[in-house]
């Protein structure tokens, strides 16, 4: 078993920085709306702090190598007792219970549980429909992204972090606080594909080969708007068969939950590019509306069938109110 | 209800043109979207591609078509009537000067208004009454009005000394009879003293003729002429006397020259027939009067003035900074009476009927005849400039500006080098372009001197002021000679406005733009005088102590349909079409219409705003 041994209560100015830098990021969405005041550095640090006492909730997923905080279905060695097995030929005679052995006359082998730390993932939609709404959602997908990765970071689990897009390359595995810098960072660095002369968006499926290829094992969170060229059933499956804990994070703005437009108009696909004529009446949105429902629906049966976490976001709502409430109701967060 | 202009329903098509603007569809608005895939095949996408569409309901629709519903009834005016069942009086009061005659005491007119006003009592509140003055020029004085309106009318009506236009006033009967206003029925209060035409051909009501008037004694001035012989000689006058009677009449007829007695006779004249009176004028005599001194019913048409061609006095204007040369020439002229106008003071002056340019012209000529002399460039004449001691003088010895006048005489020093106007004649000319010229241009008779007399011998020649004199008798007012009609329009001397008439029946200023004297009803005299000096109507000619007016005429009535008072049948009334009970209007809607127009108006406003 490991131990984390980060301080809870220290905070120097390394941490001032990775507060500043955090709240860079995320300071838009705190709890707070466009509109909203600016909160002020203890304000980020409450969150922080508050992120801080947060840990996933996940099934263990295969370790990524190390321990770590999260208990692992497998026993082993670890000086954490866990159970007894009778003993085989071959087995360390140093862990033979030899009390069980002077009280039932029989060898017992002493079994470890071994704690190991979450690899978790982060991938991030970086297609042309993420540009979209208000709040944005490539920002919100950013931020939320942030938050997670954050959360698991001060946990010494190991984090990596990447776009769903091929031409863009994965951060390495991070661990500790010390490494949220760069992912903030690379998240700040992420922006919207919007190369669409001539080239189809990468298919979901395309861009999880691209990132699984390589990485360790673990829960990959995708941060998506579910607008993908291809059905989600061929990239969440690959994950599934690549031995992944998919967490499928449905970011929607409230613009696409509820259209306020109105009249004749000429809808542009952000990806494509590919226009749809379209006389807009209360009718039409809210059969709209319908179609948007039964295509969640849809997508949610989909991961529930497969032990895949699903939860729907409004990046209406604030990041607050997503990670700490949202996600914590759906056990996503502990 | 009716519709009282009914054409304004075409503004109705407006709501199709909306109706168009809704089915058509306009350039569409460009949303990008995350994405398209849940808004393909919702169900009108294929409707959507099309370029029309079925109008929808929607409430800025509704509210559009019914501001075009609204503004068009608004301007068609719909009018609510009341149930038929009223009457609708159409007054025709003869106003002519036959109605002036007093068999009928105090007059004929005076019984009308009488007559009248007893069908007026006769009306109950409900009922409408139009009130007709067939004078000179028919004229409403009230519009189906009320009976109270109407006998306030008749009774500030009064009788002119014109030949009444009853043909005229019947046709504004006819219109007032078709206007909905009830039971319409036109009733003509005249003493039949009018000449044919008398009626419209059909009237849109029943027509009574209600007669007034029953004697005949009249001795009248039929007729007055004045002459002036081609020789010079004195002017001789013809006046015709007619006795309208059934009764001889002996009459005595004075004739007076500008106020000077010159000729009394005692004329006997059978009934029906007429005595002519032949005279010779005293030189230099300016209005003739031949004054009846008979004692009959109607004595507008005892009287009849003239003025004498040529004599009398000529107001002239001389435009011009050295004035001397020509005033003088002008002011040697018989019966010539100069104003000098400074030309920095041309634009302010009240110009007489003749007006001389010396040395200055406007850059348009005035209403008013002109001798231009030595133009300057930049005028109403195309001038280039100047030829110094022209030679080869020519003219036209017939043109009668050169009567008792040597051209070969003429030393002209300068030469204006004029480009001729196309409508002016040349009548004198050098090799070096016309010297004098005259012609006529939009009514306007101009004499053109292409020179300045101060660098000729002209000023120092007896053909200088002979030459003036002969183009004053071409120029000039020739209107005010001879006699005025009652109820005859007159020209205005140039430049009238401001001016101020005054005649027998008061002064009355003329507006702008106006160059006739219509309002000679009366007989007597007019005289027209710049603002502020009028006064002069009326008063003797010859009196000082007020200036003299611009212009004068005098009006006669010398109409012998009008001085024929013998009772006389009634011209047919004419034939009438059914008359229908026509209800009145009691709600006009327009205003109540408009109001809502602009309610919906502003509501679409809103619901427009609202929308974006």
């Amino acid at each position: 078993m490991r131990l984390t041994s980060v301080s809870r209560n220290s905070f120097g100015e390394g941490r001032r920085a990775l507060v500043a830098r955090a709240a860079a990021l995320l300071r838009p969405s705190l709890g707070l709306r466009a509109a909203a005041a600016p909160r002020s550095l203890a304000d980020d640090e409450a969150f922080l702090r508050r992120l801080e006492r947060l840990a996933l909730a996940l099934q263990r997923p295969p370790t990524a190598g190390l321990a770590g905080d999260h208990r692992s279905r497998r026993k082993n060695d670890a000086p954490e007792f866990a159970d007894y097995r009778t003993y085989s030929p071959g087995d360390d005679f140093r862990r033979i219970d030899w009390k069980a052995y002077g009280r039932l006359g029989a060898l017992y082998y002493r079994l470890g549980e071994a704690q190991e730390d979450l690899a978790l993932h982060l991938l991030v939609d970086t297609s042309a429909s993420m540009d979209y709404g208000t709040p944005n959602k490539l920002h919100y997908a950013r931020q939320l992204a942030a938050a997670l990765g954050y959360l698991a970071l001060a946990r010494l689990d190991a984090v990596g972090v990447g776009a769903l897009a091929p031409r863009t390359p994965p951060l390495p595995l991070l661990r500790g606080k010390a490494q949220a810098s760069r992912l903030f960072a690379y998240l700040d660095g992420l922006a919207a594909t919007a190369d669409t002369a001539g080239r189809p968006p990468a298919s979901l499926l395309e861009s999880v080969r691209a990132y699984r290829r390589g990485a360790a094992r673990g829960v990959v969170v995708l941060l998506s708007d579910g607008f993908f060229p291809d059905e989600h059933a061929a990239g969440l499956g690959e994950l599934l068969q690549a031995g992944f804990q998919p967490v499928f994070l449905h970011l929607l703005s409230p613009q696409e939950l509820a259209p306020d437009m109105a009249g004749d108009l000429e809808l542009v696909d952000l990806e494509t590019g590919e226009p749809v004529p379209a006389s807009l009446t209360p009718e039409i949105l809210a059969r709209y509306r319908e179609r948007l429902e039964q295509w969640c629906d849809e997508l949610e049966r989909y991961c529930a069938a497969r032990r895949v976490p699903y939860v729907r976001l409004s990046t209406a709502l604030t990041l607050e109110e997503a990670v700490l409430g949202e996600l914590r109701r759906r056990g996503l967060l502990e | 209800m009716i519709l009282q202009n009914a054409g304004a329903l075409w503004w109705l098509g407006l709501a199709l043109v909306i109706l168009l603007l809704y089915i058509l569809r306009t350039q569409r608005r460009r949303v990008p979207v995350g994405s398209v895939r849940l808004w393909r095949g919702l169900g009108e996408e294929l409707e959507a591609r099309r370029n029309w569409r079925p109008p929808r309901w929607s409430w800025l629709l509704a509210l559009q078509l019914a501001f075009v519903a609204a503004g068009a009834l608004a301007l068609a005016g719909p009018v609510v009537l009341r149930p038929p069942g009223g009457q609708h009086l159409v007054l025709v009061l003869d106003a002519s000067a036959s109605m002036s005659a007093t068999d009928v005491a105090p007059s004929r007119f005076a019984a009308a208004q009488r007559l009248a006003a007893e069908r007026l009592a006769a009306l109950t509140p409900a009922d409408r009454v139009t009130v007709i003055r067939a004078g000179a020029e028919p004229r409403s004085l009230a519009w189906a009005a009320s009976p109270d309106e109407g006998r306030a009318a008749v009774a500030d009506a009064a009788p002119g000394d014109a030949p009444g236009a009853l043909s005229a006033a019947l046709d504004l009967a006819a219109a007032a009879a078709a206007a909905p206003a009830g039971r319409a029925q036109i009733v003509v209060v005249t003493d039949g003293a009018y000449a044919p035409p008398g009626l419209p051909a059909m009237l849109a009501a029943p027509v009574e003729f209600v007669p007034v008037g029953r004697g005949d004694q009249n001795v009248a001035v039929a007729a007055l002429a004045l002459r002036r012989p081609p020789n010079g000689g004195p002017t001789v006058g013809y006046a015709r006397v007619a006795n309208y009677g059934g009764a001889p009449a002996t009459v005595p007829a004075r004739l007076t020259a500008d106020g000077l007695p010159v000729e009394t006779r005692s004329l006997d004249i059978a009934p029906g027939a007429s005595a002519e009176l032949t005279f010779t004028l005293p030189p230099g005599t300016r209005t003739v009067a031949l004054q009846l001194d008979a004692n009959d019913l109607l004595a507008a048409d005892n009287r009849a003035e003239a003025r004498a061609p040529g004599g009398g006095e000529r107001a002239v204007t001389l435009v011009s900074a050295q004035p001397d040369v020509l005033a003088r020439a002008l002011r040697a002229l018989p019966g010539v009476r100069v104003t000098a106008v400074a030309p920095d003071d041309y634009a302010k002056a009240a110009l007489a009927p003749l007006v001389v340019f010396d040395g200055f012209l406007p850059r348009a000529l005035p209403a008013a005849d002109a001798i231009v002399v030595n133009p300057p460039a930049g005028g109403a004449l195309d001038v280039r400039g100047e030829v110094p001691n022209p030679a080869g003088v020519e003219y036209d010895a017939t043109n009668p500006l050169l009567d008792a006048i040597d051209p070969d005489a003429f030393q002209l020093g300068r030469l204006v080098a004029l480009q001729p106007p196309s409508w002016a004649v040349p009548v004198v000319w050098t090799a070096d372009g016309p010297a004098l010229l005259e012609g006529t241009v939009e009514g306007r008779r101009v004499v053109v001197l292409a020179f300045d007399p101060r660098a000729s011998n002209l000023p120092r020649l007896r053909a200088f002021p002979l030459l003036l004199a002969n183009a004053l008798d071409r120029l000039g007012w020739g209107d005010r000679e001879g006699t005025v009609l009652a109820g005859q329009a007159v020209r205005l001397p140039p430049n009238a406005s401001g001016q101020v008439v005054e005649g027998p029946a008061g002064a009355a200023s003329i507006p702008a733009g106006i160059d006739a004297y219509a309002d000679t009803e009366r007989v007597g005299r007019y005289t027209v005088a710049a603002g502020g000096q009028a006064g002069g109507a009326g008063a003797d000619p010859g009196a000082g102590g007020s200036a003299p007016p611009l212009a004068e005429f005098r009006v006669s009535l010398l109409a012998p349909g009008e001085s024929d008072l013998r009772p006389r049948a009634q011209a047919g009334a004419a034939p009438s079409l059914p008359s229908d009970p026509r209800p009145a209007p009691a709600l006009a809607l327009a205003g109540a219409l408009l109001v809502g127009a602009v309610a919906l108006s502003t509501a679409e406003w809103w619901w427009w705003g609202k929308g974006n």
